[in-house]
């Protein structure tokens, strides 16, 4: 059977004498709720504005293994559902009161549920003339019907991809997948893709770059004699869900200067009094405290937004933490708050201005009109331990109390407001969504790094990073973890970030990255280092020990052979953060091993689809180098295969002669 | 800084603050007197989905006004509100005679939560322009009133088309509430 898109369609009205109802759910009811449901549907106002989109999530009190339930199957029978719905007021003067307020909502297991509004809008508009089930089973069976045949591409391989927009990036893979839509017609012709034998830098296969947008499949559903095109996206996370605009999240709240007006809260200001809003909101997500988004009078889509963004703010885009989107609420109203109140550390949008005066609701509130954010007076406190005071006292560092000369100087400094002045020169000079969505990927990748090597430090063990147990190799290769510019630096990071760390690691986050983390290292298919590591020593083009570099390159060409071995390492090198020009570093090194080994590692990339790509992308200086090199090598081993003769030859005829 | 200075103002001037909210079965008419309080027009109103919020500034008195739907299924939302009102204004259809019981027990299930005990009842005899309509008296009685001994309450007759009726309304809630915020 081929899977389901679309599970449920629901369709709620607003009754003039007795309120919200659920009227339909095809094909089967999926909740007994109807009431919440129904008052979900109908967000508040929308007696106010003609249409507004709004999204929330069903089937969110999932078991966890930590929670004394089954093991971690996947919830298959009641998967997370993504639901997409549309409200109409249509005004009609001939009839009782004036109006008629409909809403159609489309349930759904895919992430990317905006595809389905252009067809959800017909399909409403349909309802409103022909007001029977038929037009939701009409709906049903066409978005089911809609052909879904992507290439099918590993995590790895979605992270490679989602750093570059490169048109031949997994070419081979999009044939692949174009010929199997097709395979109905002709005999399958086997896509020829790794024969490029041989150091000729910049061919690709066939050379079939069609006109096509790499980071999109697309398709069509259609509906009602009417082909929709759909174009699904291809290289998002798994947490990212619908459309939305980080970059709009952050210019929002990061007007207002810092959110001060509270007692000191050692999860949330990590930066002390001058803690950026955004970082704010930042640990307010990663320590697990309840956010609320208020925009009073606005559409529910609106605040929808903004908990979209919020979720891939804290999960790192979706790439690093999990957890978040089944404990969001992109919209919820005064109907859905018996159950919100019961839910941890929820994330949840609103448009009834009601929520800023109940104070007892929520830990943080984001007001999307003003920009400001708000501590409750309510939150239960967390001093720094020893302390109850505000901002002002003059706090001494625990735990790593070693070196004070950096910390006498700033001692809140965790480097967060450089990185926010990074990020918002970096959108004022109109980086696009996903420059911005990659940076707060590396942030919160990086903020999981320093929780591991804390974990270290103060439990002398750690799950939820690489280190000597789990990689006892790694001696060899550099190490692993995280890379300081000195020691006081790396103990100054790992002091100034213990407050957050330590409420971060009693979240859901942290307990679903350590399963994450235990079945990565049972799959992981370079064993013997931390490339991640190995990398950023590389690109902080210090000086090496020559010996270590010796190692490493060896290391390289001998770990990094089969084709997944070959994508997880790529993984780690995106597009566009310069790809491999730090490997190729390797060719301009004083010691001839390693331009040897670093040549014929980039050989063997080089007859790697997606090695060929990166190849490329190398400038031109790297490439010529490289060429020059790997011609050279080859002519120096026939040289040396001649000479070898030679000597041989010139060795018998000298024993001939003495002889 | 802001605030102090605005409510040292306030002070001098005799601003008062008043939270009030709005509720009465539906089509009672309570969206079409909060914009003819708000606007002084006659709009044409449609069932509230949710609520309507606004402020209305009448005689130094600022009136915050929450108006939400009175449908049957939504009226458990209603006790949300409760917390922080001084004011309940609850609208009558003076015209509805079949649900008169309907709106008193409505009514006394609203001021019998803790939450509203403290708060001043308005009532609205609304839609006194149609014929038939129960007379405020009528409407007192009917709404079992001489029972409530504790708390301030008014009956007054209104129409919200015209806006008669409303100011006064208004008038009688802020000359008792409780020297404000």
């Amino acid at each position: 059977m081929a899977p389901q898109h679309v599970t449920t369609i629901l369709l709620a009205e607003f009754d003039i004498d007795q309120g919200s109802v659920l009227t339909h759910q095809y094909p089967t009811n999926i909740t007994s709720d109807n009431h919440v449901l129904a008052e979900l549907m109908l967000p508040d106002g929308a007696h106010l504005r003609s249409e507004d989109w709004t999204i929330f999530f069903l089937n969110q009190a999932k078991s966890a293994p930590w929670n004394g339930n089954k093991a971690l199957t996947e919830n298959t029978e009641n998967p997370l559902l993504y639901v997409l719905n549309l409200v109409r007021t249509n005004h009609d003067a001939s009839i009782r009161r004036g109006a008629t307020v409909k809403a159609m909502a489309i349930c759904t297991t895919h992430q990317y549920l905006h595809v389905y509004k252009p067809v959800l809008l017909l399909a409403l508009e349909n309802y409103f003339k022909n007001p029977t089930i038929e037009v939701l089973k009409t709906l049903y069976e066409s978005v089911n019907s809609m052909e879904l045949n992507p290439p099918d591409l590993s995590p790895y391989e979605r992270t490679i991809l989602r750093s570059a927009d490169n048109k031949e990036l997994f070419i081979e893979k999009f044939e692949a997948a174009a010929n199997e839509d097709a395979a109905a017609q002709a005999s399958p012709t086997k896509v020829d893709m790794s024969q490029g034998l041989g150091i000729v830098v910049g061919q690709t296969p066939g050379g079939k770059a069609k006109n096509r947008d790499c980071q999109f499949y697309e398709t069509k559903i259609v509906y009602d004699g009417i082909k929709i095109p759909i174009r699904v996206p291809l290289s998002i996370n798994p947490e990212e869900v619908g459309e939305f605009s980080l970059i709009r999240l952050i210019s929002t709240f990061s007007g207002s200067s810092s959110p001060s007006n509270h007692p000191y809260h050692a999860h949330l200001d990590s930066n002390g009094p001058s803690t950026h809003p955004i970082m704010l909101l930042m640990n307010a997500l990663l320590t697990g405290k309840r956010v609320v988004f208020l925009g009073n009078g606005h559409p529910a889509g609106d605040v929808a937004n903004y908990v979209l963004a919020a979720c891939a703010l804290g999960s790192g885009c979706g790439g690093v933490l999990r957890g978040f989107p089944e404990r969001a609420y992109p919209y919820t109203n005064l109907a859905g708050i018996d159950h919100l109140l019961t839910c941890k550390g929820f994330i949840a949008g609103v448009t009834n201005q009601l929520f800023e005066d109940r104070t007892a609701w929520w830990d943080v509130l984001c007001n999307i009109d003003t920009g400001k954010i708000t501590v409750s007076k309510d939150i239960a406190p967390m001093p720094a331990p020893g302390t109850t005071g505000y901002y002002d006292d003059t706090r001494p560092l625990q735990l790593f109390g070693g070196n004070t000369v950096a910390q006498s100087s700033s001692k809140y400094d965790t480097g967060d407001n450089e990185f926010m002045a990074e990020i918002l020169n970096a959108i004022q000079a109109h980086y696009g969504e996903m420059a911005i969505r990659a940076k707060f990927q590396e942030y919160v990748a990086r903020f999981v790094q320093l929780a591991s090597l804390y974990e270290e430090q103060v439990y002398s063990q750690t799950t939820i990073g690489l280190n000597k147990t789990n990689t006892p190799e790694s001696a060899k290769y550099l190490g692993t973890g995280l890379v300081f510019m000195d020691e006081t630096t790396r103990s100054k990071e790992v002091s100034v970030n213990s407050s957050r760390i330590e409420g971060w690691r009693l979240t859901t986050s942290y307990k679903y990255l350590q399963e994450d983390h235990k079945a990565w290292l049972a799959t992981r298919t370079i064993r013997c280092m931390d490339v991640k590591r190995v990398i950023s020593l590389l690109k902080l083009a210090r000086a090496l020990p020559q010996q270590d570099v010796s190692v490493l390159f060896r290391g390289f060409l001998q770990n990094i052979v089969t084709d997944k071995q070959i994508i997880e390492f790529l993984s780690c090198l995106p597009l566009s953060q310069g790809g491999l020009f730090c490997v190729a570093y390797g060719l301009f090194h004083p010691i001839a091993s390693v331009r040897s080994d670093t040549v014929a590692f980039l050989n063997r990339l080089n007859q790697h689809p997606t090695g060929r790509v990166y190849i490329k992308s190398l400038n031109r200086f790297e490439r010529n180098t490289y060429e020059r090199l790997a011609r050279e090598l080859t002519q120096q081993m026939e040289n040396s295969i001649k000479h070898h003769q030679h000597v041989r030859q010139a060795r018998l005829s000298s024993t001939g002669h003495l002889g | 800084m802001g605030i102090p200075l605005s409510k040292a103002i306030a002070k001098i001037f005799g601003n008062k603050e008043m939270r009030i909210l709005m509720l009465g079965l539906d089509a009672a008419g309570k969206t079409t007197i909060l914009y003819k309080l708000k606007l002084n027009q006659s709009v044409t109103t449609i069932p509230t989905v949710g609520f309507n919020v606004e402020t209305v500034v009448y005689k130094n008195v600022k009136f915050n006004v929450w108006d939400v739907g009175g449908q049957d299924k939504i009226r458990p939302l209603w006790r949300h509100y409760y917390t922080g009102t001084q004011g309940l204004i609850f609208v009558i259809d003076s015209q509805d005679r079949d649900r008169i019981d309907e709106a008193r027990q409505e009514l006394h299930r609203i001021i019998s939560d803790r939450e509203m005990k403290d708060c001043l009842l308005l009532v609205f005899a609304n839609k006194q322009d149609l014929p038939g309509a129960m007379t405020p008296a009528e409407v007192t009685e009917r709404l079992q009133l001489d029972t409530m001994r504790e708390r301030p309450w008014y009956v007054h007759p209104s129409c919200a088309t015209t806006g008669e009726g409303l100011f006064e309304g208004l008038n009688w809630m802020s000359q008792n509430v409780k020297s404000a915020k």
